[in-house]
C-alpha cells in the first residue's frame, strides 16, 4: 500500500493541475511526502514504517466465545500501515507513539484501541449485528450497504451451503422476496434446469429472465458449484442493473466466487449424503373401483361397459385372490398395448414404477490462502444425483474445479485469474423412444392397474417397465471451461483501471441410442414397444462466448464528500455451432457409433452467433454518507436489431437520504438506529429477441416427413413475415424503498415499491384476418406494468455468548397488467389493454342439476341435452342462455374473471438459533395467493376426461367425488353431493368442464424447504485432533407441504407441469423428491 | 516507467475509440435470405418438397376411414352427424399452405432467367395441383371463401375481402388443375413419387363432380349457389375422367381370380408396378428411423375390430350375385347370420367384410386361423368389441409377417384409378348423357374384376329399398356402385354432403349391425328387429344433423370480429 505513496508525490508535484484527480491530493497526510525517496521498492517488508516508528506491538484478537480471529486487519488509524492476525489470531505490529489501533474484520464491530504504553494490546472483537458496514457486490464494483440506493438484495453464500441440493436454481429458490426459481418441463429430474425470474412477467414474448453472472460474467448457472460462492447479490430495480444496459433488463444475479485470504492457510472438506424419495407421485385406485367407474362414465355417454362382466369378474378374482392369473390364460395379452385393457390385474403403476429411492452424494473440497503479495482459492466439487425409477437408473453428476489467484505483482498493479471447470455426465434411459422419456410420465399415470406385470411364464408384460430397463440410453456431457484475466491498474490512489478478458467454452455432447424394447406378450410373442431398429444420434454443440472489458474509475473522499466516477466498455460476441448425425442399421448395440452403423445416415448443423457492445458510466456521490446519489447510462448495441435500430441508451439515477444521521435523529435513535429512503428512475433495454428477427430467411428442413423416389430429401419453407424495424423493449423502473434498523440493529426492516413499466414491448402489428396465412410481424407497440412490493424483516439477537439465533421474514409481489396492445376488436382471448396478467375467464357455476326438468338458462351452446348429475351455469347478463357472446369485452356473454394463474406474495421465512455447539436453521418457502384451473386434459384432476385412453382414477383426490344418482347400485353407491358432475367417456363431457367458480383451485403453498441440525466441535477438541473447525450435521429438504390442492397435486411440479407455464403436459412430470441428508464440515 | 500505469490506464479509452464498426453486423449462418431463393429448379424442387406431407395425403386409416358417415360405426357418435357441433368461437382458418404456394407463384419467376420452362414446369405444375387440393378442403369445409393468389402482407386490401363464392372458388381449383395437367409429368411413374399429369386430371374430375353435384342438389337451399350450372362442372368432371381412362395408362387391377382381387388390392406391400394405384405412401423404417410421422400398424391394429365395425346399411348395399339388390333377389338368404348374408352376394361383400371362413391370421409357421375365431369371441373383451358386429378387412393382410406393431412398412393407397371410373359414370349419368358404351369403359371394369354381371342401363332391376327414390333407377344404382366399390375408402361422408342425401340417410337414423342372435356375449342394444343398434340410450331419436347448418363448418366468431366483411354459414 505505502509504495504507492512515493508515485503520487510526484504527481502532484510533477503532473500539476493537468489531472483533476490532482486537486484531491492535497488532503493527504503531507507526512508522507518524506517517504518519496523510498522509491519503488518490490520488498512488501514495511519499511517505511519502520523508519518512521518506534515502538513494536503485539497480541491477540479473539472473538466473543474466546475463540481466535484469523485475518483481523490491525491497522494504525489516519495512516496506512497495517497487518493482519495469524491463523492463531496474533500479530505484531511496528507503530508510531501515542497511535491508535484499528482492528476491523467483516461480521464485527470495527474496534479502536490507543496503545497508550501497552506492548501488548489483545482485544476481543463483538460480533457486529449491524450489517451497515457490509459491502455489497454491484455491477463493476463493490458499495457500502449503508450508501446503496438501488434495490440490491444481498445473499451470503453460508445460506445456501449444506444443503442437498445441487445446483444453484434450487438453492437460491425463496432466499430472496420476487426472485423466482421455477422449475421446467424436466421438474425434479437428476440435472434439471430452473428457470429464473425477478419481479415477475417482464414481457409478454421476449423471455425476461434476469442477467445471470458469476464474477463478471455471463454463465451457465446450472454448472457452477452452490460451495464455491462467496455471496449472490441480487439487483432488482434499474438503477442497480442500469449499468448493464441491455443485457440485463429484468435484473442481475451477481455471483461471486470466493477469493483467499490474506494470512490465512485453510483447508477446508465439506460433504453431503442423502437418501432421496419421490414425492407427489400418484397412486391408483383398486383395480375394481377403477373399472366400475369407467363402465359408468361410459354408461352415461350411451356406449357399452369398457370392461365386460367377465373382465370385471377376473378383476375381482384377481384381487380376493380367487384367481390366480393377470390376465385370461384363454385370451392372452396378445398386443403391446392391450394389457391396460385386458388385463385383470391390480398394480398401483405410478407407485411401482416411480418408488424409488436413491442415494446421492456431494463432496466439496477447497483450500484458499494468501500472503501480502498473493492470494488464492482452489476448490473442487463433485455431485452424484440419482433419480427415481424404480426399473431403469437415471443419474447426474457434476465435477467442478475452481481457481481464483490475485497477485498484486506491483503496487500499482493487480492481476487476476479466475479458471472454472465444470463438467456435467447425465444419464437417462430414452424412455418411451418415439417420443422422448417425458411421455413416460404420462403413461404411468393412465396406464389402467388392471395392465399385467408379468406373464403368466413370469417374463415380463409391462411396456413401461420394459421401457425404464431397455430402451437405450440418452447420455449427456456438458464441458463448461471458463477463464477469466484481469488487472487492475492503479496509477493514482482511488483510480483503478480494470481490464478483464473472458472466455467461456462450453461444449456438449449428446449420444441416444434408442433400441427395440421387445416386451413378451401372453402369447408368447414378442411386440417392440421401442425402435423399429436401433439407431444412433451424435450430437456435437460448442458455445463460445467472449467478452472483453475495461472500466476505469476514480474514487475520493473529501471533507466528507465522497465522489466514485466510474466509466467503461464491453463487448461480447457468442458463437454457436452444432452438427448433430444419426444412423441406422448398428452392427452391434455393444458398439453405437456413426461408424459401426451400415444403415441410412442423416447429418445436420446449425449455427448462430450475436454480438453486443456497449459503453457505460457511473457517478456516485454522497455528502457524510448522509445524502447519496447515483446515475448511471449505458449506450448499447446489439446484432439482433438492424443497424438503424441498433443503439439504444439507458439512463437512470437514484438518490437516497440517511434520515438517521440527521442531528435531530439521536431522540429516537435507541428505537430507530438507522433509517435510510431511497428512490429510483431509470430505463433499460430488452435485446431478448430472436436472432435474427428483422431478415427473412427460407427455413430449410433436412430430412422430408415423407418418403419422395425413396429418399426423404430437404425442403424449403417460406419466410414469416417480419418488421425489419424492430428495436429494443424498454422497461422503466420506479423503485422506492427504505432500509431500517431497530433496537440496536437487531431488527432490521427493507421495503421497496416499484412499478415496472415495459414499452415499446414486441407485441403484433394488429391481430389480422386468417387469408393472411401466417402469424402477424410483431412491432414495438405494446406496453405492459408491472407492480409490486419486497418487503424483509429480519431479527437477529445474541442472548448470551453460547446462544444467539435469527429469524428473517420477506414477502414480495408483483401484478401485471397491459397497458397497450394492438388488439382493436378487444378479443377476450388474447392481450387487451386493461388485461390482469393471469387472469382466468370462465363462468360461474351454479350447482348440479339434481332432478329432471328442472329450471335452468338455456344452455344448447355447450351441449344439446342436459339432465341430473350435470352442472348449471349462472345466466349473468339474464338473456336466459348460458353463451360465450363474441368473446369480446364488449360482448363476453356470462363469462367474466374468476381468478388470476399469477402467483402473488412469495414469501419465505428462514430462522437459525445456535446454542454452544449446536445450530439449527430451518427455511420455509411459499406462494400466498394463487389460483389454478386445471385444464380438462388433466386427469391428475379430473380423472376421467373424454375417452378412456388418457383417464386415470387416483387416491387422495376428488377424481371419484363425481355425481351419481341417489339410486346408484354400483360399489360406488350413491352421490348427489359430489364435487364433480357426470363423467361421460365422449366429447359430451365438456359441458361441465367448461372454465367456471366451482373448480378453481387455491394453488397457494408453504413448504418447508430444509431443516437443518448441526453440531460444532468446541475449538479446543477440534485443535487436538489437528482441525480448525468441525461441524456435523443432518439435513431435510421438502419435509412438509401445506396445500389446499388436491392430494394429488404437488404445488410446485404440478402447476410446472401445465404447459401454460411451459411444462410439457398438465400433471405429467417428473417428481420432487423429500431428503434426508447428513454431512461433515471439516476445515484443517 | 513510472507513467507506464497512467499510459496503459489512458488506452482503455484508445481501444474503445479503436472498436470494429462490423462487430455487430452478424447475419444468419445456417440460413438462406429469401433473396437468394428461387433461382434454380433445385430450389423450386426443394420448395414443393415440403408439400408433400400428411396435409394432403392422409394416412390410409386403420379399420377404414368412413366413421363420419353411415358406412361405419365406432364407439362415439360422430357429432356432425349427431348435430352437437358448437360454434368455433376462438379458432381461426388456416390459410398457412396456401400461403405457403402463393409465395412460390410469387416468386419462382426468378428462375426464368437462367432456366428453360421444361426445366422446372414439373414443379410449377405442382404447385397449381397443390394449390388447388388447399382450396378443395377449403370448399369442402367453408363453401365460399377468399380466393388469393399471391402473398399477402398485413396492408394487403385482400385481408378484408368478402368470401368470394363457392362457384368462383371450384371455378379456379378446376382451372388450377388444367395448369397442373399440362405442366406435370405425364409419365406413369412408380406412384410414390411427385404427382403427375393424370393424378391431377384424377383431382380434377373428383372436384368437377363435387361442386357439380353440389350445385345440382343444394339448389335452393342456403348452401346453393346463385346461379347453379351444374351440367358445366358435371363435363367438366366427365372431360377429365374421361382423358384419364382414354390414355390408357391405368387399367383396374386384376388378375383373374375375382374371389381375391379387389381384396388383394388394399393388402399389396408395394404398387410400384400396380395398374391400379396411381399415388400411394411408402413406408420404410431405415429412412424414418421410428420417427412417429411414419408409424403404421394397420395390420396389425387390424387384427381385432377394436371397437370398429361396418354397419348394417353398407352390408346391406351389396346386390346380389345375380345383380339384383338383396329386397328382390330371390339368392338372399337372409339377415340370420352373417354366413347366411354373405352366400350368392356381390364377391366385394366378403373382400370388405370378414367372414367366417375367411383366413384371419397367416402365423409365420403356416398355420392358419380363421375370422369365425374373432366372431366366435366377439365382445369378450375391449379388443373384440364390434358394435356394429361386421368386421372391416380392406386393407388387411392375413399374413403374421406384416403384423408389426408401429413399425408395419404396409404402404398406404392415396389414389386409385378406380375412382375415375366411378366419376365418369356419375357425372355421365347426372348430366343424363349416360350410354352402355360410357358404363362399359367404366362400371363394367370394376364388376368384371369381382365377377358380377355388367350393369345393364336397358334393365335396372328396381329395390324397393333404394336411398334415393325421387331419383332415377341409374343415379340410384351408380350411387350403390360406388359406396360398394369405394367402402372405407373416406369417400361416403364427401358424397352425401354433395348429394344433399342427410336428409334421406343421416337424420332420425341410428347405424345398425347385424343380427345380434349370432352374438354369444352382447352388451350392445338391439332394435325391435334383432339388429344391433348401439346408439340406442346415446341418441334415443337418432342423428340429430341440422339440415339447414351441418353441411358446412362454422367460421370462427373471433374472424368474424376480425372482418367485418365475412359472413357467417348458414344455421351457425
Amino acid at each position: 500500500m505505502k509504495k504507492r505513496l512515493p508515485f503520487y508525490c510526484r504527481v502532484k508535484t510533477q503532473c500539476g493541475v493537468g489531472l483533476l484527480a490532482a486537486a484531491f491530493f492535497s488532503a493527504h497526510p503531507i507526512a508522507y511526502t518524506s517517504a518519496a525517496k523510498a522509491g519503488f521498492d518490490s520488498s512488501f517488508e514495511l519499511p517505511l514504517y519502520q523508519q518512521m516508528a518506534n515502538i513494536t506491538i503485539s497480541g491477540t484478537v479473539q472473538d466473543g466465545n474466546g475463540e481466535a480471529l484469523p485475518g483481523v486487519t490491525v491497522s494504525v488509524k489516519g495512516t496506512n500501515m497495517g497487518t493482519a492476525t495469524d491463523l492463531d489470531g496474533g500479530y505484531r505490529l511496528t507503530v508510531p507513539e501515542g497511535a491508535i489501533l484499528v482492528f476491523s474484520f467483516i461480521g464485527f464491530e470495527t474496534l479502536e484501541m490507543p496503545i497508550g504504553g501497552n506492548k501488548v494490546v489483545d482485544v476481543v472483537l463483538r460480533e457486529d449485528m449491524a450489517s451497515l458496514d457490509e459491502v455489497v457486490v454491484v455491477g463493476y464494483g463493490t458499495q457500502k450497504k449503508m450508501t446503496l440506493t438501488g434495490s440490491v438484495d444481498a445473499i451470503s453464500g453460508d445460506e445456501i451451503r449444506n444443503r442437498p441440493a445441487v445446483n444453484m436454481g434450487d438453492l437460491m429458490k425463496g432466499a430472496s422476496p420476487n426472485l423466482n426459481i421455477t422449475m421446467g418441463m424436466r421438474g425434479g429430474e437428476p440435472g434439471s434446469t430452473s428457470s429464473w425470474n425477478i419481479r415477475g412477467l417482464g414481457s409478454i414474448n421476449a423471455n425476461a429472465s434476469p442477467l445471470i453472472l458469476v464474477d463478471g460474467v455471463e454463465v451457465n448457472i446450472n454448472n457452477v458449484d452452490p460451495e464455491s460462492v462467496e455471496s449472490v447479490s441480487v439487483l432488482k430495480d434499474a438503477s442497480a442493473s442500469a449499468i448493464y444496459g441491455s443485457r440485463a433488463p429484468f435484473g442481475v444475479v451477481l455471483i461471486t466466487t470466493k477469493k483467499g485470504q490474506q494470512g490465512k492457510v485453510s483447508v477446508e472438506y465439506n460433504n453431503n449424503f442423502s437418501m432421496n424419495s419421490p414425492i407427489g407421485v400418484a397412486s391408483f385406485v383398486d383395480a375394481l373401483t377403477w373399472a366400475t367407474a369407467y363402465n359408468q362414465a361410459n354408461a352415461n355417454a350411451g356406449l357399452t361397459p369398457v370392461y365386460s362382466d367377465e373382465q370385471v369378474e377376473r378383476i375381482r378374482g384377481f384381487m380376493n385372490g380367487t384367481f390366480p392369473y393377470e390376465y385370461d390364460p384363454d385370451n392372452p395379452i396378445d398386443n403391446i398395448w392391450a394389457g391396460r385393457r385386458n388385463g385383470n390385474a391390480n398394480y398401483d403403476w405410478p407407485q411401482i414404477l416411480i418408488g424409488n429411492t436413491s442415494f446421492n452424494q456431494k463432496h466439496h473440497i477447497n483450500l484458499s490462502g494468501g500472503t501480502e503479495r498473493t492470494n488464492y482459492y482452489l476448490s473442487g466439487g463433485f455431485v452424484d444425483q440419482n433419480g427415481v425409477y424404480k426399473y431403469g437408473n437415471d443419474n447426474y453428476r457434476r465435477f467442478n474445479f475452481l481457481s481464483n489467484v490475485n497477485s498484486r505483482v506491483t503496487d500499482w498493479l493487480n492481476v487476476k485469474t479466475g479458471i472454472k471447470y465444470a463438467k456435467g455426465l447425465a444419464d437417462y434411459p430414452v424412455g418411451q423412444t418415439t417420443v422422448g422419456r417425458e411421455h413416460m410420465m404420462g403413461e404411468v399415470i393412465t396406464f389402467a392397474p388392471m395392465m399385467p406385470m408379468y406373464n403368466i411364464n413370469g417374463t415380463i408384460q409391462s411396456p413401461l417397465l420394459r421401457w425404464q430397463q431397455d430402451s437405450g440410453r440418452d447420455k449427456f456431457e456438458t464441458n463448461d471451461f471458463f477463464v477469466n484475466l484481469g488487472a487492475d491498474v492503479e496509477p493514482l490512489k482511488g483510480w483503478v483501471t480494470s481490464f478483464s478478458f473472458n472466455h467461456n467454452i462450453i461444449n456438449s455432447r449428446r449420444m441416444i441410442h434408442p433400441k427395440p424394447v421387445m416386451v413378451e406378450l401372453g402369447t408368447g410373442q414378442f411386440g417392440n414397444v421401442g425402435k423399429p431398429e436401433s439407431s444412433f444420434e451424435s450430437s456435437y454443440n460448442q458455445t463460445n462466448y467472449t467478452l472483453i472489458n475495461m472500466v476505469t474509475s476514480y474514487e475520493k473522499t473529501m471533507n466528507n464528500h465522497f465522489l466514485n466516477v466510474l466509466a467503461g466498455y464491453e463487448q461480447e460476441a457468442r458463437h454457436y455451432t452444432s452438427m448433430s448425425a444419426t444412423a441406422t442399421g448398428l452392427i452391434t448395440d455393444e458398439v453405437p457409433s456413426i461408424s459401426t452403423a451400415l444403415g441410412e445416415k442423416n447429418v445436420t448443423d446449425a449455427l448462430n452467433h450475436w454480438a453486443t457492445q456497449g459503453v457505460f458510466g457511473r457517478v456516485n456521490y454522497n455528502y457524510k454518507e448522509k445524502y447519496l446519489f447515483e446515475a448511471s447510462a449505458r449506450y448499447n448495441g446489439s446484432s439482433r436489431f438492424a443497424p438503424d435500430n441498433r443503439w439504444g441508451f439507458f439512463p437512470s439515477a437514484s438518490a437516497g437520504y440517511f434520515i438517521s444521521g440527521e442531528e435531530f435523529w439521536r431522540s429516537i435513535e435507541t428505537v430507530v438506529n438507522s433509517f435510510k429512503i431511497r428512490g429510483s428512475y431509470g430505463s433499460l433495454g430488452n435485446q431478448n429477441v430472436g436472432l435474427y428477427s428483422y431478415l427473412a430467411t427460407m427455413g430449410v428442413g433436412a430430412e422430408l416427413n415423407w418418403i419422395l423416389d425413396g429418399q426423404r430429401p430437404q425442403f424449403a419453407s417460406p419466410p414469416g413475415l417480419i418488421s425489419s424495424d424492430l428495436t429494443w423493449e424498454t422497461i422503466t423502473t420506479t423503485n422506492i424503498g427504505f432500509d431500517a434498523g431497530f433496537l440496536n440493529e437487531r431488527l432490521q426492516v427493507t421495503f421497496d415499491w416499484y412499478n415496472r413499466v415495459t414499452t415499446d414491448m414486441l407485441g403484433p402489428t394488429q391481430q389480422l384476418p386468417y387469408p393472411l396465412g401466417v402469424s402477424t410481424p410483431q412491432m414495438n407497440n405494446a406496453e405492459l406494468s408491472n407492480k409490486g412490493f419486497e418487503l424483509v424483516l429480519a431479527w437477529r439477537d445474541r442472548i448470551s455468548p453460547d446462544f444467539s439465533y435469527d429469524v428473517k421474514a420477506s414477502i414480495g409481489d408483483s401484478r401485471a397488467k397491459i397497458l397497450k396492445y394492438y388488439n382493436e376488436k378487444e378479443l377476450i382471448d388474447t392481450w387487451y389493454p386493461g388485461k390482469m396478467v393471469g387472469e382466468i375467464w370462465g363462468y360461474t357455476s351454479d350447482g348440479m342439476i339434481q332432478v329432471e326438468g328442472e329450471e335452468m338458462p338455456d344452455q344448447s351452446r355447450f351441449f344439446a341435452t342436459w339432465g341430473p348429475g350435470d352442472i348449471k351455469y349462472v345466466d349473468l347478463n339474464g338473456d336466459g342462455k348460458v353463451n360465450d357472446g363474441s368473446r369480446t369485452l364488449s360482448d363476453h356473454g356470462d363469462l367474466t374473471v374468476i381468478g388470476n394463474t399469477s402467483p402473488r406474495f412469495n414469501y419465505n421465512i428462514t430462522g437459525s438459533v445456535r446454542w454452544k455447539g449446536f445450530d439449527v436453521s430451518m427455511f420455509w418457502q411459499g406462494i400466498g395467493k394463487r389460483d389454478y384451473f386445471p385444464p380438462n386434459t388433466m386427469q391428475l384432476f379430473w380423472g376421467m376426461l373424454n375417452a378412456t385412453g388418457s383417464s386415470g382414477l387416483y387416491k387422495n383426490s376428488f377424481t371419484l367425488d363425481y355425481w351419481r344418482p341417489a339410486g346408484e347400485t354400483n360399489m360406488l353407491g350413491p352421490n348427489t353431493d359430489a364435487y364433480f358432475a357426470k363423467p361421460y367417456f365422449s366429447a359430451e363431457t365438456n359441458k361441465n368442464r367448461q372454465v367456471q367458480t366451482r373448480f378453481v383451485q387455491n394453488a397457494a403453498y408453504l413448504r418447508l424447504k430444509n431443516l437443518q441440525i448441526g453440531y460444532t466441535l468446541p475449538s479446543q477438541l477440534a485443535t487436538k485432533i489437528s482441525l480448525q473447525r468441525a461441524r456435523v450435521y443432518v439435513s431435510g429438504e421438502n419435509l412438509l407441504t401445506f396445500t389446499s390442492l388436491p392430494g394429488t397435486f404437488d404445488p410446485e411440479t404440478t402447476l410446472a407441469s401445465d404447459p401454460a407455464n411451459n411444462g410439457y403436459q398438465p400433471g405429467r412430470i417428473y417428481p420432487l423428491s423429500r431428503v434426508f441428508s447428513a454431512g461433515l464440515n471439516i476445515t484443517f | 516507467m513510472k507513467r507506464l500505469p497512467i499510459y496503459i490506464s489512458l488506452l482503455v479509452f484508445v481501444g474503445i475509440a479503436a472498436c470494429n464498426e462490423d462487430f455487430l453486423d452478424r447475419y444468419p449462418l445456417d440460413a438462406i435470405s429469401d433473396v437468394n431463393y428461387f433461382t434454380t429448379p433445385d430450389d423450386l424442387e426443394t420448395y414443393m418438397n415440403s408439400f408433400y406431407s400428411t396435409t394432403y395425403f392422409s394416412k390410409y386409416p386403420n379399420h377404414g376411414a368412413d366413421f363420419n358417415s353411415d358406412n361405419q360405426v365406432g364407439t362415439n357418435v360422430d357429432t356432425r352427424l349427431q348435430g352437437t357441433r358448437v360454434i368455433n368461437t376462438s379458432g381461426s382458418i388456416g390459410f398457412g399452405w396456401i400461403r405457403r404456394v402463393n409465395y412460390f407463384f410469387d416468386n419462382y419467376k426468378k428462375v426464368e432467367e437462367n432456366y428453360a420452362l421444361e426445366d422446372y414446369q414439373q414443379y410449377l405444375g405442382e404447385a397449381y395441383f397443390f394449390r388447388a387440393l388447399s382450396y378443395y378442403t377449403m370448399l369442402q369445409d367453408y363453401g365460399d371463401i377468399q380466393w388469393i393468389t399471391h402473398e399477402l402482407k398485413t396492408d394487403s386490401p385482400e385481408l378484408y375481402n368478402p368470401r368470394d363464392s363457392r362457384d368462383l372458388v371450384a371455378t379456379n381449383i378446376i382451372a388450377a388443375l388444367d395448369s397442373a395437367a399440362m405442366y406435370l409429368t405425364a409419365e406413369k411413374t412408380k406412384g410414390q413419387g411427385r404427382v403427375n399429369k393424370w393424378m391431377a386430371l384424377l383431382i380434377q374430375s373428383r372436384v368437377a363432380l363435387y361442386e357439380g353435384t353440389w350445385q345440382k342438389y343444394h339448389a335452393n337451399t342456403p348452401f346453393g349457389v346463385a346461379n347453379p350450372q351444374p351440367e358445366k362442372y358435371l363435363e367438366k368432371a366427365a372431360d377429365a375422367a374421361l382423358e384419364l381412362i382414354q390414355s390408357g395408362v391405368y387399367d383396374i387391377y386384376s388378375t383373374g381370380n375375382p374371389e381375391s382381387d379387389y381384396y388383394d388390392l388394399f393388402a399389396l406391400q408395394d404398387y410400384s408396378n400396380n395398374s391400379e394405384i396411381m399415388f400411394w405412401r411408402e413406408y420404410n423404417n431405415e429412412l424414418s428411423r421410428g420417427n412417429s410421422n411414419f408409424t403404421n400398424d394397420r395390420n396389425h391394429r387390424m387384427e381385432f375390430p377394436n371397437d370398429n365395425s361396418i354397419t348394417k346399411a353398407l352390408a346391406d348395399a351389396y346386390l346380389c350375385i345375380d345383380g339384383r339388390p338383396i329386397a328382390v333377389s330371390p339368392l338372399f338368404k337372409g339377415h340370420e347370420s352373417l354366413m347366411d348374408e354373405k352366400d350368392n352376394r356381390d364377391p366385394r361383400f366378403y373382400q370388405n367384410i370378414a367372414t367366417h371362413d375367411r383366413v384371419w391370421r397367416i402365423h409365420k409357421d403356416g398355420t392358419r386361423e380363421y375370422w369365425k375365431a374373432v366372431y366366435d369371441k366377439l365382445n369378450t373383451n375391449a379388443a373384440h368389441n364390434s358394435p356394429g358386429g361386421y368386421i372391416n378387412i380392406k386393407g388387411y393382410n392375413p399374413d403374421m409377417n406384416y403384423h408389426v406393431q408401429q413399425y408395419e412398412e404396409s404402404p398406404g393407397i392415396i389414389y386409385r384409378y378406380a375412382e375415375a371410373l366411378l366419376n365418369y359414370a356419375e357425372a355421365k349419368a347426372e348430366l343424363g348423357t349416360i350410354t352402355q358404351e360410357d358404363i362399359d369403359i367404366s362400371i363394367k371394369k370394376l364388376r368384371d374384376r369381382v365377377g358380377m354381371p355388367n350393369f345393364d342401363l336397358g334393365n335396372i332391376v328396381q329395390d324397393p329399398n333404394w336411398d334415393f327414390p325421387d331419383l332415377s333407377p341409374v343415379i340410384n344404382e351408380i350411387r350403390r356402385e360406388r359406396r360398394v366399390e369405394l367402402a372405407t375408402e373416406g369417400f361416403r361422408w364427401d358424397d352425401i354432403a354433395r348429394w344433399a342425401a342427410a336428409d334421406e340417410l343421416i337424420v332420425g337414423r341410428r347405424p345398425k349391425g347385424f343380427n345380434a342372435s349370432q352374438l354369444a356375449i352382447n352388451p350392445f342394444p338391439v332394435d325391435e328387429n334383432g339388429f344391433l343398434d348401439p346408439f340406442q340410450n346415446a341418441m334415443p331419436n337418432g342423428y340429430g344433423f341440422d339440415l339447414d347448418r351441418d353441411y358446412l363448418n362454422s367460421i370462427p366468431i373471433t374472424e368474424i370480429v376480425l372482418n367485418p366483411n365475412l359472413t357467417q354459414n348458414p344455421g351457425w
